[in-house]
């Protein structure tokens, strides 16, 4: 057996069999679990509380991947053609951060955003508000830190894409009497899309799964799936529960991922760059 | 048709283009040619509004289209690495400008079944860019902008990319393509062959400024400047002293090496100091004296090389000058002369050739 498949097959399938075999199991109340059949677990999940989270999860993560989308593409597209040096310097500081360790940079954000924070200090003092605004432990912070951590993995395969791209097609297409708005329509977007595609996986699904952020910088009504299966496992001590949930979070990402794919598949497409 | 006054271009203070005018006529193969960085890709891309001039204006029918951004000028490039849109098919990509002109579908569909004919690019209108040859993607460019008929053509050097045979067809496709749809073409290489074949007048640039510009013959056989004469061609180049004219005959002294004559209809002052030049293929070999209308200098063969169609002779003059002949290798072989290194020979040409230059 190839040592990629070997790989994947110990380090992937085997957990996620693992979790979904856990998850027909019925919990011990000392916080064990017996190997007796039933569907318990995924009788609680689909009533509503358990639903109605994953779907807040499933808003919170799409409306992150949009304002990631938003910021990084301007982003990636100037970095695509800007000057070599520009480039360089760039793209170094945009990888810069991951030497950074992740919760150090989440107690970066919020020094920024607490009440006693930054942003928080600047505002009081001088004069524009009375009281420091509630930046934190709300659905803004959380979105704050989701986009911060995402911007990368968004601006990076979009980036990537763009910067394949021949300047002379784009002069090719105003020279034939197309505006730049036009040309970045026809001309520019449709070599952006293999970028495009492979940046909203990478944001979308980790953030849906994340529980992190939710935790340190979103407010009580922010509760994520993530944070769900987290308690389950560590503080409810169900883990046939908090299996059954993932089971679901997987299941329901992996039904995303194939339509995904079906309709936007970037290896195979009419729509997209033959190299 | 267009013309260029004063037009000058600077990156900072390095000056790409220096004052050029120009005025060039509806119809003309036009070509600027010179070394690469003399500044006539710059000149192209200003015509095309792909840079700004510093200096100078660009009209086109007497309208003014210095400031006017490139896709309002009705001039059209095919750009030297061709540039097709790779997520479109050659029928889409030729009418790509066609869509922003207002045209009926008919007349599109028309118009685009024309240029595929005139092209021969019959059968490709489906295929990728990606899937054609070199020479496939260079039609499908001209198409494209050829469809659109525009007043004027840019081509920033076409034929850069091509194989040296494939080369010198697209040269004659070219030439009559152009011939046939009556368009202004204004092309750009370093190549002088691709120059002389093509262009009815040809700017010869060197830094930013045009030291000739005429028809092919004028420019090959007149040279103005020894850049001129070198660039194209190749030529021998002798610093001489004016001795005296009689008779229409200019008698200059090549110092050390010898006096030869030239029959010119000009007075030279005595004692100029001049540049005189004569082509390579101009001159001949023989072990014979030299007639009364032709001058002569012996001379020691020092290079021989064998190039197929000619032999390029290096002759060492006395004075240690060496000057370059070209022969022609059927000629020779009918005359059975065949000179060997070492050789002492007489290196031969008529009285009427050779320019002179000044220094």
């Amino acid at each position: 057996m190839a040592p990629p498949a070997f790989w994947l097959l110990v380090f992937f399938l085997v957990p996620a069999i693992i979790v979904v075999g856990y998850s027909f199991c019925t919990p011990k109340s000392d916080g064990g679990m017996s190997p007796v059949f039933t569907l318990e677990n995924y009788r609680q999940v689909f009533q509503g509380l358990y639903l109605s989270v994953l779907g807040k999860s499933f808003g919170y993560a799409l409306l992150t991947t949009l304002f990631t989308l938003a910021l990084a593409f301007p982003m990636a597209y100037y970095m695509a053609f800007a000057s070599r040096r520009m480039k360089m310097l760039l793209l170094f500081l945009i990888i810069l951060p991951f030497w950074t360790n992740f919760l150090i940079r989440m107690f970066s954000i919020m020094i920024l955003l607490g009440d006693n924070g930054l942003i928080n200090t600047i505002l009081v003092s001088t004069g524009i508000v009375d009281q420091p605004v509630k930046l934190m432990n709300n659905s803004l912070g959380m979105y704050v830190g989701f986009v911060y951590w995402n911007l990368p993995f968004m601006i990076l395969p979009i980036f990537s894409s763009l910067d394949r791209m021949d300047v002379s097609l784009l002069e090719a297409s105003l020279d034939l009497g197309a505006s730049r708005w036009q040309t970045f329509l026809k001309i520019t977007l449709p070599y952006a899309v293999p970028g495009l595609v492979a940046g909203i996986i990478f944001v979308f699904i980790p953030t849906l799964g994340n529980f992190i952020i939710p935790e340190f910088l979103g407010g009580t009504q922010n509760t994520m799936i993530g944070n769900l299966i987290t308690t389950q496992y560590l503080q409810a001590r169900n883990g046939p529960f908090g299996s059954a949930l993932s089971t679901v979070l997987i299941f329901v990402v992996m039904l995303f991922i194939v339509l995904y794919i079906r309709f936007f598949d970037p290896t195979k497409s009419k729509n997209n760059i033959q190299f | 048709m267009l013309r260029l006054e004063n037009l000058s271009k600077f990156y900072g203070p390095i000056q790409a283009v220096n004052r050029v005018s120009l005025e060039i006529s509806k119809g003309e193969f036009f070509c600027l040619l010179g070394p690469s960085g003399c500044g006539k890709t710059t000149i192209l891309r200003m015509i095309a509004g792909f840079e700004k001039a510093s200096e100078g204006r660009i009209l086109l029918d007497g309208r003014d289209i210095t400031g006017v951004s490139p896709n309002k000028r009705d001039i059209h490039t095919v750009f030297q690495n061709y540039a097709l849109f790779p997520n479109f098919n050659v029928s889409d990509n030729i009418v790509y400008g066609l869509k922003f002109r207002n045209l009926s579908k008919e007349e599109q569909k028309d118009r685009l079944d024309q240029i595929v004919h005139l092209v021969g690019l019959e059968g490709f209108e489906k295929r990728m860019p990606s899937q054609l040859s070199g020479g496939q993607q260079q039609r499908v460019a001209l198409a494209r902008a050829l469809v659109n008929q525009p007043r004027l053509l840019l081509l920033d050097e076409p034929l850069s990319a091509l194989d040296k045979k494939i080369a010198e067809q697209t040269r004659h496709e070219l030439s009559e393509l152009q011939k046939k749809v009556g368009i202004t073409f204004i092309f750009v290489t370093h190549n002088q062959t691709e120059a002389l074949a093509l262009a009815d007048r040809i700017a010869v640039m060197k830094n930013g400024v045009i030291e000739q510009c005429d028809a092919p013959r004028t420019i090959y056989e007149h040279p103005k400047t020894s850049f001129v004469a070198d660039f194209i061609g190749s030529m021998n180049f002798f610093p001489c002293r004016v001795k005296e004219t009689i008779n229409g005959e200019v008698l200059l002294e090549l110092p050390g090496t010898a006096t030869i004559h030239l029959s010119q209809n000009r007075e030279q002052e005595p004692g100029k100091q001049l540049l005189f030049c004569i082509r390579p293929e101009r001159i001949r070999v023989s072990l014979l004296p030299p007639a009364d209308y032709e001058n002569g200098i012996r001379g020691i063969i020092r290079q021989k090389d064998y190039l197929g169609e000619i032999t390029r002779f290096g002759i060492e003059l006395p004075g240690e000058k060496m000057i370059t002949v070209l022969a022609q290798n059927y000629l020779l072989k009918l005359a059975n002369e065949f000179y060997d290194l070492g050789e002492e020979v007489y290196v031969i040409w008529s009285k009427t050739s050779g320019e002179i230059l000044h220094v």
